[in-house]
């Protein structure tokens, strides 16, 4: 397993965003679906070692406490996080000396993958959200982490980019690698995942396939609503607009 | 609830919180209670500067030069605080949900400016109303209060204007970096001249020289000294004005093909050129920077003061220090080690400005006591930099716009230098002992906490 989650719980003062939570992760794409506040970015929080939790989480084998975890890691925040007076260029330079990575010839095919070339000397500060995420999804890819951790990262990106993205997550997969991957989006998570964990309260409610979704001749979006007991309450709320 | 006020409190929250370090808050912010705190603090902060400074007057028989240790401690309060309100202001879109609203740009304009103003507008408010009443009631002069009243309008005006400026949008290059820096310290140079002649000047002779009319007009109550208040006060209104309009003007994405080129270096190394950009590029964490200036410019006045202001001045600019993170403190937690190497590059950076301040006080003879007290101005560093990493690590944000809790940290920051220095005065062997073994308490404890980072 490159990840296992094990009754992992983070609380925010009183309130639990995620609860008791196990899952495991191989070579493979996982993905946490749910609604908004189900605890999918805390979670992903929680596996990077960024917020207080109980249990235990081991990244290939190794506790996430400890530091040499980080360099087996790429993740990407739901918010782009970057030094926002910074140019791209800068930053990049910065993340591969602080990682100890002497060559950029690998930034230099992600910056042209993203074509982010023209911005490459602008100030973070004022570039567009798209192309923050952009340099975001780059700075966690420089340094060919074993996983990859995406909170929400489709957002705002074009749709080349998106198929981009789409094929280093393939090749990633194909280089024996894994991601897990949080989104509220049925059509990506069906086409993206091999295995998805839907989310309600802190908790994962149902592990399915998309390839079973589809056996049992569903829609990922019914089998989602059905298992998360939100049906009901779309019903109510569509028959409340109508009238 | 109106639109200001939503956007005075998403500012407290942001303050409260370390959303805006990419750390999600990890226990309930109680919004209500911190907004209102930080007015009520507010308040109290400046009725007892008020009250100071017209003690101050009383003393010099001068409301003009008592109410200028006003306007200063003003400036250098709407700064300090100021940088860091204007600094999520500048790094958080408040715009768009404004203008998505039934409002337009006007209104969404004014709803950012009088948000962040909220920090600051009662107190400012009593600071203008109460000098020229406590004036006339001093000296029953109504061209006294006339002239503390544009003093004060003056004052306020130029921290607003300064405050606003600095907060605007990224330039890249260094002489950008210095025309920030500039009117910032034009500025103190002006409110400085009166306090530091009442030092060694006026307690002598009690009368300003008439040639520092055109410096500081405020200081004198005669018929000349009218027209040049209105000129002074009308154009810092007026820079104030535009420094604000420029704050709130959108922003637009600019781009142009050119090479770039990506350097790799040593992971300190790498820290501290990054650190060292950005604090030329974050006029907000760039007081420091202006340390030496004004060091040079105090050491010409007071010399023996000099080295003091010099440690009052590095609190009081560490404690900003780490908003060189902003956002990318969450890119800190995911590389191994990059929490403890960016504390060190802090430290190093800081030490380096304030031997540069050393070094100027070689020619005003102040030199010894200035390192003397250098291990303990580290030391002082280094508390500031772990408070500061240890509330944003903890989700509860940097927690520095209730005056009461800064100056709080101030004293956190200072006491180590202070007592290294007082103790130069004692015997000089034994500040630099005190100075070491603090540093070495100091950086024994910060290290073990940045271990597991």
């Amino acid at each position: 397993m490159l990840l296992s989650v094990n009754n992992v719980t983070v609380k925010y003062g009183e309130v639990i965003a995620v609860n008791n939570l196990t899952f495991g992760v191989g070579n493979e794409v996982y993905c946490l679906l749910g609604p908004n506040g189900a605890g999918k970015s805390s979670t992903l929080k929680a596996i990077m070692n960024m917020i207080n939790f109980s249990g235990t989480i081991e990244i290939n084998g190794m506790s996430n406490r400890r530091k040499e975890v980080k360099n087996l890691v790429g993740y990407v925040p739901e918010q782009p996080a970057l030094y926002e007076h910074m140019t791209p260029s800068e930053l990049i330079g910065f993340v591969l000396s602080v990682r100890g990575l002497k060559n950029a010839d690998r930034a230099n095919k992600l910056v042209n993958a993203f074509s982010l070339e023209q911005y490459m000397n602008t100030p973070i500060a004022q570039l567009s959200m798209g192309n923050r995420q952009k340099v975001s999804i780059l700075i966690a890819l420089l340094h060919s982490p074993k996983l990859l951790i995406l909170d929400e990262a489709f957002n705002s990106l074009d749709i080349v980019t998106t198929r981009i993205l789409k094929e280093i997550m393939n090749s990633q997969i194909k280089e024996g690698g894994g991601i897990v991957f949080s989104t509220h989006i049925m059509e990506i998570a069906e086409k993206v995942c091999n295995r998805i964990g839907i989310m309600r309260a802190g908790s994962i409610v149902l592990e399915t396939e998309p390839g079973k979704v589809r056996e049992a001749g569903k829609t990922l979006e019914d089998v989602f609503l059905s298992v998360t007991g939100l049906d009901e309450q779309v019903r109510e709320i569509v028959k409340g607009l109508e009238s | 609830m109106k639109p200001y006020q939503a956007v005075y409190k998403e500012l407290v929250y942001l303050m409260y919180s370390s959303r805006l370090y990419g750390i999600q808050s990890q226990r309930n912010i109680n919004i209500r209670n911190n907004a209102t705190t930080i007015k009520i603090s507010n308040t109290i902060s400046y009725m007892f500067m008020i009250l100071l400074s017209a003690f101050l007057s009383y003393f010099f028989k001068n409301p003009g030069i008592g109410f200028s240790y006003l306007a200063f401690a003003i400036f250098v309060y709407v700064i300090s605080i100021g940088i860091n309100v204007v600094y999520n202001a500048s790094n958080y879109d408040l715009r768009t949900l404004l203008l998505s609203l039934p409002l337009d740009e006007k209104e969404a304009t004014y709803a950012i400016t009088r948000g962040i103003m909220d920090f600051f507008l009662l107190g400012l408010a009593i600071s203008v109303i109460f000098p020229p009443i406590i004036s006339f009631l001093l000296t029953h002069n109504v061209i006294v209060a006339l002239q503390v009243l544009l003093e004060m309008i003056f004052g306020v005006a130029g921290a607003i204007a300064i405050m606003f400026y600095l907060g605007r949008k990224t330039k890249l290059g260094i002489v950008s970096s210095f025309a920030r820096i500039l009117p910032f310290v034009v500025y103190l140079l002006l409110f400085s001249i009166p306090g530091l002649f009442t030092g060694n000047v006026i307690s002598h002779r009690l009368v300003l020289p008439i040639a520092y009319l055109p410096v500081f007009p405020f200081a004198f109550s005669n018929i000349l000294s009218i027209p040049f208040s209105f000129i002074y006060t009308g154009i810092v209104v007026f820079l104030g004005f535009k420094s604000v309009m420029g704050f709130t003007a959108p922003r637009i994405e600019s781009s142009k093909i050119e090479p770039y080129k990506i350097g790799i270096r040593g992971p300190v190394f790498s820290f501290i050129s990054k650190d060292f950009k950005t604090i030329t590029r974050v006029p907000q964490a760039g007081f420091l920077l202006s340390a030496p200036f004004i060091t040079l410019m105090i050491a010409f006045f007071d010399r023996p003061a000099a080295v003091s202001y010099d440690i009052f001045l590095f609190s009081a600019g560490t404690v900003s220090l780490v908003v060189l993170e902003m956002r990318g403190f969450s890119l800190l937690l995911q590389i191994p080690g990059a929490v403890r190497d960016s504390f060190i590059s802090k430290i190093v950076l800081s030490s380096a400005v304030y031997l540069i301040t050393a070094f100027i006080l070689l020619f005003f003879g102040q030199f010894l006591p200035a390192i003397a007290v250098f291990p303990a101005v580290v030391a002082g560093t280094e508390i500031s930099l772990i408070i500061s990493y240890r509330s944003i690590l903890s989700g509860r944000g940097l927690r520095l716009t209730n005056p009461i809790s800064y100056f709080i940290r101030l004293i956190e920051v200072i006491i180590i230098p202070l007592i290294a220095y007082a103790l130069y005065f004692y015997y000089p062997i034994y500040s630099l002992v005190f100075s070491i073994i603090s540093l070495a308490s100091v950086t024994y404890i910060s290290a073990k906490m940045l271990s597991k980072y």
